[in-house]
């Protein structure tokens, strides 16, 4: 039963967009070092300074809930992680919930939750939709080639070999949910955000192509976890 | 028995920038028009995705993207008192291939020439007087036509490839930030400058300590998603430290899969066809007209392919090379000095530059792009005065890591062994702590240099190789060891700089086997006088009015800066003639 880092494609590059996600704060959230056993806290009890805990949408094993569009955390890069709380908390991104809790923690506690959630390797349920073999060969068309047509390049040129990701930036889609991948690639269609890369790409996007894609990358996390005998995988590449 | 086509309005032939820009013209006017490219068919996607793009042994090592030099090569030699060999592994400049050419692994440096370029002999003898340029010894001309009728061009050039850059002079008035000595433009840059490298910003501060002027390089890899004035979107650059030599997955770089081919390829009115090998220029009985061309195609079969109009796009050194093997126009003899195809071949002189840094500094050089860096233009082209100097012409200095690759990409201290632990060491000590700068500069015509055909090697079907007799003119040395020194001052007083080293890549013999530029140039050069110019300012044949020969071949000399967006700057301004003029009354422009 192989561990799923084998997977990786030797010599996988690694590119940094740090410079791109880099908040307007002189102190980007790599400068908070993140303490996994203060983040397990938070997200199992929340904060005295009205902090929810985490664990009680996105559970505390991480795995979040498809239906409900809240992603799964497990395993995510925890630089990643710590950014988006950043977004939320100056206003970059908007979630009614996001935004509050988010505001809430400081730089310090967003760094720790994100790297308790960063070291958890956790399960994955099965998807919601049953995904037709057509869905899934366009997924995976997108995922490793792109469409010359639509001047969409593959999406693991960035986001990883089986979209594992590239730490510290750039997130895995790996085992995501379709759902919440579907619902990110709207958002970014819709508006321009701090991130210029992927707004473009989604932008191109057909609702039928983005619930491809996103169904394939789910899908890769499911079947990994498989392969390796129902033992827990790490769904993104070691950070 | 050669297997004829149906007649076409225009043949194309190579279908790189300069072809599918003409052509992407010209898609409204109805005509028909056939496109013969040697090499292979190639788009973004699938072709250039990663992880298999960012190869740095097959793409820049083993040049997996260039002309096959197994088959077609040229030969070389230093004077015409030697023998010239084949160049069996390219070095020193790297001829692209395939469906969109070397504008597909280029590097995206967007420079204009300089408004004196175009007028250069009369600007030289007006500034320094005519016993100071004779005595350079130098086949200097102008060109027949100025900046200002260009200029229009450079900025639908730019605009089409949404050039990211901060404009200099606006219609004469210095703007802060950008670079003031260059020509005046029309507008500001559609897109802003890259993100400044550490390495640009040491450099950017001993520049402005010793009182130069840095600024950003202009760049076709784009700062920020842009949608062009032909609908067509390019993305942001991702800064992955693979552009030059590499064909780009990000949708980032303006090339002709992105810019040009997405239109032409979707016109009824234009036919690609690949693999085709293009052996001679059909001429008629009375020597003045061109017919079509005659192909092999990729069964190895003869075709004549007719058309009322013929259009060479073939990179510089395989547009002379046809015209020769064409037997059109008079080959140059150094001897005599008569004679024009082939006169006034020009290359580009340059030098690197090397800052060694203490560990903590660091320059992260694979966060890279293809035209990211900071530069100066003072010591560029006519920017300073020569009169103390005895030599014309000038270099940018440039700091700019492009990319941070492990073979090729990892510059050490003079006296570091070649290998072994030694080699380890230096390696682990150095990588990502090194400056560099590069200066890339002028190069002037002579008597002596010059192409015509090998009087023993050919290609793989037989026909005769292009021999290039070419070394660096005294002029050009003189030129980037003055510059090499300056930049080398630049360098040491960069912030953190414990060691300086550099090498002049412009020093004769010419070394072939070095990497220094691809902008090979001349040949088969414009300007006013027949009997000093194979084509007109509108790049047209003097001896074949339906012949045209576009690219950097037209270029009477080579200008300080890389030479993309001058020569398609041309190429548009030959469309509009063509268009508005030669369609409705075909004949001589001029």
């Amino acid at each position: 039963m192989k561990k799923l880092t084998t997977v990786l494609i030797p010599g996988a590059i690694f590119v940094s967009l740090s410079m791109f996600v880099m908040g307007q704060n002189s102190r980007g959230p790599d400068d908070y070092v993140g303490n996994p056993e203060r983040g397990a806290k938070i997200a199992a009890w929340g904060t005295s300074k009205g902090v929810a805990s985490c664990s009680s949408c996105h559970g505390y094993d991480g795995v979040g809930n498809g239906t409900s569009l809240v992603p799964r955390l497990a395993g995510q890069s925890s630089f990643y992680l710590t950014h988006q709380l950043e977004l939320y908390a100056n206003g970059k991104r908007h979630n009614v919930y996001m935004t509050n809790f988010a505001q809430r923690l400081s730089p310090q506690e967003r760094a720790d939750v994100s790297a308790y959630y960063a070291s958890l390797q956790s399960s994955f349920p099965p998807p919601a939709k049953e995904l037709t073999p057509a869905q899934f060969e366009r997924g995976r068309q997108l995922a490793t080639v792109g469409d010359d047509k639509l001047t969409v390049q593959s999406c693991n040129n960035c986001h990883g070999p089986r979209g594992l990701g590239e730490p510290p930036s750039i997130p895995a889609l790996h085992g995501q949910y379709s759902n919440y991948i579907v619902y990110r690639l709207q958002q970014l269609a819709a508006a321009h955000e701090d991130d210029d890369l992927m707004s473009p790409v989604a932008a191109a996007l057909s609702p039928e192509d983005m619930q491809a894609i996103a169904a394939y990358f789910e899908q890769l996390g499911i079947t990994d976890a498989q392969h390796s005998g129902g033992q827990k995988v790490a769904n993104s590449l070691p950070h | 028995m050669a297997t004829v086509m149906k007649e076409v309005d225009i043949v194309f032939v190579g279908v790189g920038w300069g072809s599918s820009l003409v052509a992407k013209e010209l898609v409204n006017t109805g005509l028909k028009m056939v496109g013969l490219e040697r090499g292979f068919p190639r788009f973004t996607s699938p072709d250039f995705q990663s992880p298999e793009i960012h190869d740095e042994l097959r793409f820049a090592v083993r040049k997996g993207m260039m002309q096959d030099n197994v088959r077609e090569a040229i030969t070389l030699r230093h004077s015409s008192d030697e023998t010239a060999l084949p160049v069996r592994r390219w070095g020193a400049f790297l001829p692209g291939t395939n469906l969109g050419g070397s504008g597909v692994h280029w590097n995206g440096q967007m420079f204009r020439f300089q408004v004196k370029d175009f007028v250069w002999k009369t600007a030289m003898v007006e500034r320094y007087g005519k016993s100071f340029v004779d005595a350079l010894g130098l086949t200097i001309q102008d060109w027949g036509l100025t900046y200002d009728e260009v200029e229009p061009y450079y900025d639908k050039f730019e605009y089409l490839c949404g050039a990211s850059g901060k404009a200099g002079n606006i219609k004469g008035k210095i703007q802060p930030g950008g670079n003031p000595f260059e020509g005046p433009r029309s507008r500001e840059y559609p897109t802003p400058p890259l993100k400044e490298q550490y390495n640009g910003a040491l450099f950017r501060k001993a520049a402005n300590d010793l009182g130069y002027h840095p600024y950003p390089q202009p760049s076709v890899n784009l700062s920020v998603a842009y949608t062009n004035p032909d609908g067509l979107k390019l993305n942001a650059c991702v800064y992955c430290g693979f552009c030059e030599r590499f064909a780009c997955e990000h949708y980032a770089k303006a090339s002709p899969q992105t810019v040009t081919l997405p239109i032409l390829l979707r016109s009824p009115n234009f036919e690609l066809r690949t693999q085709c090998q293009v052996a001679r220029i059909n001429v008629d009985s009375s020597g003045k007209k061109a017919t079509g061309v005659t192909y092999y195609d990729a069964a190895g079969q003869e075709v004549f392919q007719p058309a009322s109009l013929v259009i060479l796009s073939m990179f510089p050194l395989n547009n002379v090379r046809m015209l020769l093997l064409s037997k059109i126009g008079k080959p140059y003899d150094p001897e005599t000095g008569t004679g024009v195809v082939g006169r006034n071949y020009t290359y580009q002189t340059t030098s690197n530059v090397w800052s060694f840094f203490d560990q903590d500094i660091n320059m992260n050089p694979f966060m890279g792009s293809g035209a990211i860096g900071t530069m100066i233009d003072d010591l560029s082209g006519d920017n300073f005065d020569h009169g103390p100097y005895g030599f014309i012409g000038g270099a940018y200095v440039l700091a700019a890591w492009t990319g941070g690759r492990p073979v090729e990409q990892n510059p050490l201290p003079p006296g570091t062994p070649k290998w072994g632990k030694g080699w380890k060491d230096a390696v682990r000590k150095h990588y990502g702590h090194v400056g560099q700068i590069l200066c890339h500069g002028t190069s002037m015509p002579t008597r002596e240099n010059y192409l015509d055909l090998d009087p023993t090697y050919r290609d793989a079907w037989g026909l005769p190789l292009l021999r290039m007799t070419f070394d660096f003119p005294e002029n050009d040395v003189k030129m980037i060891r003055l510059v090499t020194d300056r930049s080398t001052e630049i360098a040491k007083a960069m912030p953190g700089s414990r060691q300086v080293s550099n090498r002049i890549y412009g020093e004769r013999p010419f070394d072939v086997s070095v990497y220094q530029s691809t902008h090979n140039c001349g040949g088969a050069i414009m300007g006013t006088d027949p009997s000093t110019s194979v084509v007109n300012k509108y790049q047209q044949s003097w001896d074949i009015p339906n012949l045209f020969s576009l690219g950097a071949s037209s270029f009477p000399h080579n200008g300080t800066y890389n030479y993309t967006n001058t020569l398609m700057a041309l190429n548009l301004f030959t469309v509009d003639a063509i268009r508005n003029r030669y369609l409705k009354k075909p004949g001589p422009l001029v």
